[in-house]
C-alpha cells in the first residue's frame, strides 16, 4: 500500500501543480473581467452623475423664485399682493395685516 | 553519420544560443528604446478630470452647478463638403453661415471649434448628420439655475472652467480640484486592465460650498431693490440682511442684478460686489454711533438736551446746517437727536465725546479697516487719522467725511442688535466633500465687546423711537412687529472735481427687526434717486417691505397687536374678491380681452357660444375680433396670452 502511495506521490504532484497553475490563471482572468466590469460601472456611475446633475438643474430651474412668479403671473393669472393685502398669520386668532 | 548529427546539433544549438541571448538582450537588459516602446505599446495614461463642486444656499439649493457639455470642432482638411456642412451647423447652431463657413475653408488649419459647450440633445442631432471632419470634446459647464439670484457674489467661470469673479474666483483651488492621472497598463484593444478600480471610481472633484445665504430672501431682496431703482429712477441700488445672533448674511443684494450665464453680456460695474468693495460716506445711519459713544463713555443719558440753534450752527467759518432746511430745531433729547435725525444735535455731542475717542470708538466697531472675510476682495473704507478739526470732527458725527462699506456698516448695527458683540460676517457655511471625508464648518466668530448690554438695550430703544410717528424712519415699520432703525441721506462724493455732487444722494437705512428680540439685521441703500431722495421716502418702505417678509418667512409671533388683529375663528378669511364683469347682451364679438378664463365664462353667461380656448392665462386676441359679427356657428377662437 505504501509502495502505491510513494508511486502516486509524482502525479499528485503534478496534479497539485496544474491545479494551482489552472487557479492562477482563472484568479488572474477573473481579476480582468472585474477590472472590465469596474470601469464599466464607474462610466455608467459619471454618466447617471451627469443626468442627475441635469435633474438637478432642470428643478432648481423650475423652482427658481423668478421662475415661479412669472408663471404665477402669466399663466395662472394671478397679480402680486399690496401692502395691505398680505396678512400675516401667527400663533392663535392672530392676524395681522402687513 | 556522426559528424552530420553532431553539426547539425551544433547548428541548432547555436541557433538556440542565439534566440536565448536576444531574449536576454529584450528581456533582461536594460535599455531605454524598448522600454519606451514597451510603454507605448502597453500602457495608457488615463486623465481623470475633476468636475467643479456645486455652490448651494443655506437650505442645500443649488446656486451654481457643474455639467458636462459637449464642444464641437473642426479638422478643415478632412471636411468634404463644407458647404453643406455649414448650412446644416448654422441652421442648428444659430450661427451665422459665413463664420462656419470661413473657419471650414482654411484647410492649412487642422483643428477650429465650431461652437462650444453644446448640450446632448445638440450633439446627438449634429451626430445624425454624419458629418466628415467632425468631433466632439466633453468639457465641463458651469450653470447658474437661479440665473440672477446673487450673480454679484457668485460671480462666474471662464470657458476653461476657471473662476473669474467672486466666490468662483476666490474659491476658485477648492471648488475645480485636481486633475489626477493614471498610468495603467491597457490591452490589445486599448482599455485600462484595472489593477485597483477604486482608483477608477474615486473622482478628484472638486469640494463643495454651502453658503449662509437664502436664495428665496435673496430673490426677495434684489427685486424689492429693483422696483424702488424703477421707482425713484435711481442708479442702483443695494442690501444686506444678517442674522443679529450669528453674523451669517442671509442676503447680499446689489441690483441692477446679471446672468451669472450670460457675464460677458453685462458690464464690470454691474458685476462688481459693491457691498464689499465701495465704500461710501454712510450719512446719518453713522449718527447711532456717536450717541453709542457718548453712552459709552456717560456722557450723555437719552434725555440729556442739547440746543440745536434752530437749524444753523457756525463752527469757525463754516455754518452746519440741518439736512432738511424746514428743521429749525430748539432744545431736543439724545433720542429725540436720532428720531429727528438732527446735524446741529450729533455735531455737539461728538464735541462732547472728543474725536480722539470718538475715532476709537469708530475703529472698535470696525470702520477704517477690513473686515478681513474670508471669501472675497473687501474695501476698508476712509477713516481719516488724527487730529481731527472741529469741523471734521461734526461732519464725521453725521456721516460725512468718513467712507464706510455697507457690510462694515451692518455688522456695526449687528453689534447693537445682538447686545454689543462685533461679530464676523459669514456667508461660507461649510466647504465639504460630497462623498464624505473632508469637511470644513465655519462657526460664529465673535470679534469683540463694542457696547455693554445695557448700552445697547437703550440705543435700541433710541433706534426704536427713529422709527416713530413723527420720526424720520416712519416709512420703515410694519405692523405687528416694533422695528429699530435709522435713515441716512447722504450726498454723493464727486471724485472728479472733489466737494459735493450737486443733486446726487445715497438714501439709506439700517436697522433690525424684531427691535424687542432682533432676529435680523437689514441695511439698504439707493444710489441716486432722482425723484425722491431722503432715505425715509426711499430706503425705509423698502425695508419696512422686507422686514416684513422676513417675520412672515420666519414665522415669528406679532407683539404689537390691537383688537383688530384678533380674528374670529368662525370668519372666513378667503372670501373672494370677485371682480365684476359686465354681461354681454349684444350679436357682436364682445371684447374679451384681457380677461381671464373664468371671467369669460361669467361674461358669457346664457349665452350659447361655441369656445376654441388656446393656450392659458388672459385673452390676447379673439377670432372674430371685438366688435365684428359673430360667425353663423357661434364660435369664437380665444387664444390666451401664455401659449403651451
Amino acid at each position: 500500500m505504501k509502495n502505491r502511495l510513494n508511486e502516486l506521490k509524482p502525479i499528485i504532484s503534478v496534479f497539485f501543480i496544474i491545479c494551482t497553475l489552472f487557479f492562477l490563471v482563472f484568479s488572474k482572468m477573473e481579476a480582468r473581467r472585474m477590472g472590465y466590469s469596474v470601469l464599466k460601472q464607474s462610466r455608467e456611475l459619471r454618466r447617471l452623475q451627469d443626468n442627475y446633475r441635469l435633474k438637478i438643474i432642470e428643478y432648481a430651474k423650475l423652482t427658481s423664485p423668478e421662475h415661479l412668479r412669472r408663471i404665477a403671473v402669466s399663466k395662472f393669472t394671478l397679480s402680486e399682493a399690496e401692502v395691505g393685502q398680505i396678512i400675516h398669520m401667527s400663533g392663535k386668532q392672530i392676524a395681522v395685516k402687513q | 553519420m556522426k559528424s552530420r548529427i553532431l553539426i547539425l546539433f551544433f547548428a541548432f544549438f547555436c541557433l538556440w544560443m542565439g534566440l536565448i541571448a536576444k531574449g536576454i538582450y529584450l528581456q533582461v537588459l536594460p535599455n531605454q528604446r524598448l522600454e519606451e516602446k514597451q510603454k507605448k505599446q502597453f500602457e495608457k495614461i488615463v486623465t481623470l478630470k475633476p468636475r467643479r463642486g456645486v455652490i448651494s444656499d443655506r437650505n442645500g439649493k443649488e446656486l451654481a452647478v457643474t455639467i458636462t457639455s459637449f464642444s464641437l470642432f473642426a479638422d478643415p482638411f478632412l471636411v468634404t463638403n463644407p458647404k453643406w456642412a455649414a448650412q446644416k451647423l448654422s441652421s442648428l447652431l444659430n450661427i451665422r453661415y459665413q463664420t462656419v463657413y470661413k473657419k471650414l475653408l482654411n484647410k492649412k488649419r487642422r483643428f477650429v471649434w465650431i461652437k462650444r459647450q453644446l448640450n446632448k440633445e445638440l450633439k446627438q442631432k449634429i451626430l445624425a448628420l454624419k458629418l466628415v471632419g467632425f468631433n466632439f470634446i466633453e468639457e465641463p459647464k458651469r450653470v447658474y439655475p437661479s440665473e440672477n439670484v446673487l450673480s454679484q457674489v457668485l460671480g462666474f467661470v471662464g470657458n476653461e472652467g476657471q473662476g473669474l469673479e467672486g466666490l468662483e474666483h476666490f474659491y476658485d483651488e477648492v471648488l475645480s480640484g485636481k486633475t489626477k492621472q493614471l498610468q495603467l497598463r491597457k490591452d490589445a484593444r486599448g482599455r485600462p486592465l484595472l489593477i485597483n478600480g477604486q482608483l477608477f471610481s474615486e473622482f478628484p472633484d472638486g469640494l463643495q460650498i454651502q453658503l449662509s445665504i437664502d436664495a428665496n430672501t435673496q430673490f426677495y431682496l434684489e427685486r424689492e431693490l429693483q422696483h424702488a431703482i424703477d421707482k425713484h429712477d435711481a442708479d442702483s441700488a443695494l442690501g444686506v440682511i444678517v442674522d443679529s445672533d450669528s453674523g451669517e448674511i442671509v442676503a447680499m443684494a446689489n441690483s441692477p442684478v446679471y446672468n451669472s450665464n450670460h457675464p460677458t453680456h453685462y458690464s464690470s460695474q454691474i458685476r462688481k460686489n459693491r457691498v464689499m468693495l465701495d465704500s461710501y460716506e454712510p450719512g446719518s445711519t453713522l449718527k447711532t454711533f456717536i450717541v453709542s459713544a457718548a453712552l459709552k463713555e456717560n456722557i450723555i443719558k437719552p434725555n440729556t438736551k442739547f440746543f440745536c440753534e434752530n437749524g444753523e450752527y457756525q463752527i469757525g467759518d463754516r455754518v452746519i446746517r440741518e439736512a432738511d432746511t424746514r428743521h429749525n430745531f430748539g432744545w431736543l433729547t439724545v433720542s429725540e437727536i436720532l428720531a429727528q435725525s438732527s446735524n446741529i444735535g450729533s455735531a455737539k455731542i461728538a464735541q462732547k465725546v472728543g474725536a480722539e475717542k470718538y475715532r476709537k470708538f469708530l475703529e472698535d466697531f470696525g470702520f477704517g479697516k477690513k473686515i478681513d472675510v474670508p471669501y472675497g476682495s473687501e474695501s476698508k473704507g476712509i477713516l481719516q487719522e488724527l487730529p481731527w478739526s472741529t469741523h471734521l470732527l461734526s461732519n464725521i458725527a453725521f456721516g460725512h467725511g468718513i467712507s464706510v462699506t455697507p457690510l462694515q456698516l451692518v455688522m456695526a448695527y449687528t453689534a447693537i442688535a445682538n447686545g454689543g458683540w462685533l461679530l464676523k460676517p459669514l456667508l461660507v457655511k461649510k466647504i465639504y466633500n460630497e462623498m464624505g471625508g473632508e469637511e470644513i464648518e465655519y462657526t460664529p466668530v465673535k470679534v469683540r465687546r463694542v457696547l455693554t448690554e445695557s448700552d445697547a438695550s437703550m440705543l435700541k430703544l433710541m433706534l426704536m423711537s427713529a422709527t416713530a410717528k413723527e420720526a424720520t424712519g416712519f416709512s420703515a415699520r410694519i405692523k405687528g412687529f416694533p422695528v429699530a432703525g435709522k435713515t441716512g441721506t447722504a450726498q454723493k462724493v464727486d471724485l472728479l472735481k472733489g466737494g459735493y455732487q450737486k443733486g446726487a444722494y445715497l438714501a439709506s437705512f439700517a436697522g433690525f427687526v424684531p427691535a424687542n428680540a432682533p432676529k435680523y439685521v437689514i441695511y439698504i441703500a439707493v444710489d441716486n434717486p432722482r425723484k425722491e431722495y431722503y432715505g425715509s421716502q426711499v430706503a425705509a418702505p423698502v425695508f419696512s417691505k422686507v422686514a416684513s417678509y422676513l417675520v412672515r418667512k420666519e414665522g415669528l409671533q406679532p407683539v404689537l397687536i390691537s383688537d383688530i388683529d384678533l380674528i374670529n375663528e368662525s370668519l372666513d378669511t378667503h372670501k373672494s374678491k370677485k371682480k365684476v364683469v359686465s354681461e354681454w347682451l349684444g350679436d357682436n364679438t364682445p371684447d374679451l380681452k384681457g380677461l381671464t378664463l373664468r371671467e369669460v365664462l361669467r361674461k358669457l353667461n346664457g349665452r350659447k357660444i361655441d369656445l376654441d380656448i388656446r393656450g392659458s392665462g388672459r385673452v390676447s386676441s379673439t377670432w372674430p375680433e371685438a366688435g365684428e359679427k359673430l360667425p353663423g356657428n357661434n364660435k369664437i377662437r380665444i387664444q390666451l396670452s401664455f401659449e403651451e
